[in-house]
């Protein structure tokens, strides 16, 4: 056991916080910053080249692929330090993290050719359409129906949820093939490009950003088999591989600490700071994070060691969601009435972890796998 | 940066679990008195002779070695004053010799201190300073206390002072109220995860139910959050943020533990024939042990933004 960082991966994380530093400032504000709005997916699209070429998109991947095949710890480093200014990537975290390696492991050649060189370039954005109205926490009781016709599959049926979805290139999707009840059995994934015709996109509402959500809609959609990854009806095991790169890919306890700092620093230009309340809230927020921060790293070095994956994931998402909600209440709670105008920090803060516990898996199914993986309670 | 224990860090740790599991446990604390039971002699001198306890931190592993024993102590029940020997002494004053027992406490302490009456060395925090009151026969009074430790009033407070010790012996001492915290809400909460999976009602065990297995779910995650937290400041060698920060949260964890291992055993829990209230009821002991120095999330705030309300009294910081 041992906590302190190697000097090569100090000097990693200075000369990411240098670069960002550089690359983001002035252009880093506001719209651009704005998760999935059109200033924020353009800038996205231009940073993920600039990173791509400094070999800092796709560093975890094999070097056959684009990759330099980097450790664990350095592409935890560069997630930390993406994290903690809000995330410049944007939708590229998807392909980068889960879609690129799930095509790695299960795609053909064609499709590895196809695909992989396109992520890596940082010149692609994809969505995951994954959940439906009858299928959210549950969702093996998928409905969205494929049936073979020669060398396509016809697709009929609808996504809901689905971020990204308006200005993405391709779904990561997921139908059904076998029988209606058939479960986790009758699932196959479709690498699916949006352009298709019976590809339909709505875009929602939602208080946790404005640009968010979509609903996908699929009529009579003719997808060559080609698109296919993997073998048919087994893409249930496919999808619960990338679900496991999902889980703690996105290292939310940078943000929130990066969101307490803002706290602390408009109470403090405020002259609030030294208020009890705001001083012992401040300290249990930042308790929070740090549990959250060890919680996650324990998990990195598991992966680091190649040791198979276990439910100290699903403890780390527990974790952050707890210092997400944590640090959205106070920001809330003290900037006030100030906190209700448009784009404050307080705002921010509390749509931001709003959603904390419902994306990459609700908070309590993450419970559900703890107590049966972990504390070995039985099934109800 | 690593998290499984390496091989002299996992030799510590085997050999003061064979320790414990002959030495210490509840039979043991029911023989020295139940829940106001007397200091544990026979285990700390053991520990002490094999140099597990009260060791100098003159490697890199020193102060993680001391952590292990402390947390497993506090897991196993073990009625000894490990903290202020094990971490405190060396950590906040090198060099120096105290003599074990010892036992910690905030100047002008007047309420009862945890194993005054078998301390042979009470360091005090005094500020920016700490003290060393060596106590003897008819130096203290013993207070009855149902808290799981013994508890005893302190009448001599003269003393040999070390100047500048105080940030640091405060430090220390939230580390090690950290772990004591968590070793004993490991326990606790590890005999209720057991009771709720046998225990059947409604024809099906009590630990199938959503509600329950939720809430205890929800206490795993902040144990072990706050463990890693103690561990590293105690890596850290008690650097004062993290000290705090691991406090704060192993309180948070530790509250959790206390009202939801009682929960959800019944009026079970309650009976002093079974084990539970072995551990929980020194939950709220170590607790007013580390409010009586202050707020420790204020602490970590004042350290971290260089603010907030200036320390109540002498002990806070």
């Amino acid at each position: 056991m041992e906590f302190g960082w190697s000097e090569e991966d100090l000097s990693f994380r200075k000369e990411v916080r240098t670069f960002l530093e550089g690359e983001l400032a002035e252009v880093w504000t506001g719209a651009t910053a704005a998760l999935g709005s059109p200033e924020n997916v353009a800038f996205s699209r231009h940073f993920a080249g600039v990173l791509a070429e400094r070999g800092w998109l796709t560093p975890h991947w094999p070097v056959e692929h684009g990759g330099s095949g980097t450790s664990a710890w350095r592409l935890a480093i560069l997630g930390e330090e993406m994290w903690s200014i809000g995330e410049p990537r944007g939708p590229q975290y998807m392909n980068v993290n889960w879609i690129g390696p799930s095509i790695m492991t299960h795609g053909t050649e064609a499709q590895k050719e196809l695909h992989l060189p396109r992520i890596a370039r940082g010149d692609v954005i994809w969505c995951q359409g994954f959940s439906e109205p009858e299928a959210g926490s549950d969702l093996a009781a998928l409905r969205t129906r494929a049936v073979r016709d020669a060398d396509q599959y016809i697709v009929n049926g609808q996504k809901v949820w689905t971020s990204y979805a308006a200005v993405a290139d391709y779904c990561y999707l997921l139908v059904r093939t076998g029988e209606e009840a058939s479960g986790p059995r009758g699932i196959t994934v479709l690498l699916v490009p949006t352009r298709l015709e019976g590809f339909e996109v709505r875009s929602m509402g939602s208080v946790v950003g404005d640009h968010s959500f979509h609903e996908l809609f699929f009529t009579d959609m003719q997808v060559p088999v080609e698109c296919r990854l993997g073998p048919e009806n087994e893409g249930w095991s496919v999808v619960r591989q990338a679900l496991a790169y999902e889980r703690v890919g996105a290292p939310r306890w940078a943000r929130a600490q990066y969101i307490l700092e803002q706290i602390a620093e408009w109470a403090r230009a405020h002259g609030r700071i030294d208020e009890p309340w705001v001083v012992e809230q401040l300290g249990a927020a930042r308790a929070a994070t740090e549990a959250a921060r060890l919680l996650c790293y324990r998990v990195i070095d598991e992966r680091a060691l190649d040791k198979p994956p276990t439910p100290h994931a699903n403890l780390a998402r527990i974790a952050m969601v707890e210092a997400e909600r944590m640090v959205g209440r106070l920001a809330a709670d003290l900037l006030g009435l100030d906190g209700l105008a448009t784009g404050s920090i307080a705002e921010n803060a509390l749509r931001k972890s709003m959603a904390a516990g419902i994306a990459a898996g609700t908070y309590e199914i993450q419970l559900n796998l703890i107590a049966r993986l972990l504390l070995g309670l039985p099934k109800g | 940066m690593h998290f499984d224990l390496d091989d002299d860090q996992q030799a510590i740790s085997e050999a003061v679990g064979r320790i414990l599991l002959s030495e210490a446990g509840p039979e043991r604390v029911r023989a020295l008195g139940g829940d106001d039971p007397r200091h544990d002699d026979d285990l700390a001198g053991l520990l002490r002779d094999q140099g597990y306890l009260g060791f100098p931190f003159d490697d890199g592993n020193g102060p993680l070695q001391a952590a292990l024993v402390v947390e497993a102590t506090a897991e196993a029940a073990g009625v000894v004053a490990t903290g202020a020997e094990a971490l405190v002494a060396p950590g906040a004053l090198p060099g120096r010799t105290v003599t074990g027992p010892v036992a910690i406490a905030g100047a002008g302490t007047t309420a009862p201190i945890r194993f005054a009456a078998a301390a042979a060395s009470l360091l005090v925090v005094d500020g920016d300073d700490v003290t060393i009151v060596e106590l003897g026969p008819g130096d203290t009074t013993p207070v009855p206390a149902r808290f799981g430790y013994p508890m005893a009033l302190v009448h001599r407070w003269d003393a040999r002072t070390i100047a500048g010790a105080g940030t640091a012996a405060r430090s220390w001492w939230r580390v090690g109220l950290a772990l004591e915290l968590v070793g004993t809400a490991r326990a606790a909460l590890d005999l209720t995860v057991g009771h709720v999976r046998d225990r059947e009602q409604f024809g099906r065990s009590i630990g199938s139910f959503q509600g329950v297995q939720h809430r205890l779910a929800e206490c795993e995650v902040l144990v072990q959050g706050a463990r890693w937290l103690a561990l590293e400041a105690a890596w850290s060698r008690a650097e004062a943020e993290r000290s705090a920060a691991a406090l704060t949260q192993a309180l948070r964890s530790a509250d959790r533990v206390f009202w939801d291992t009682h929960q959800f055993s019944g009026a079970l829990g309650f009976a002093t024939e079974y084990d539970l209230h072995l551990w929980t009821m020194r939950l709220p002991a170590l607790r007013a042990e580390a409010l009586a120095m202050g707020s420790s999330a204020a602490a970590l705030t004042r350290r971290r933004w260089g603010t907030g309300a200036a320390p109540s009294s002498k002990v806070a910081g």
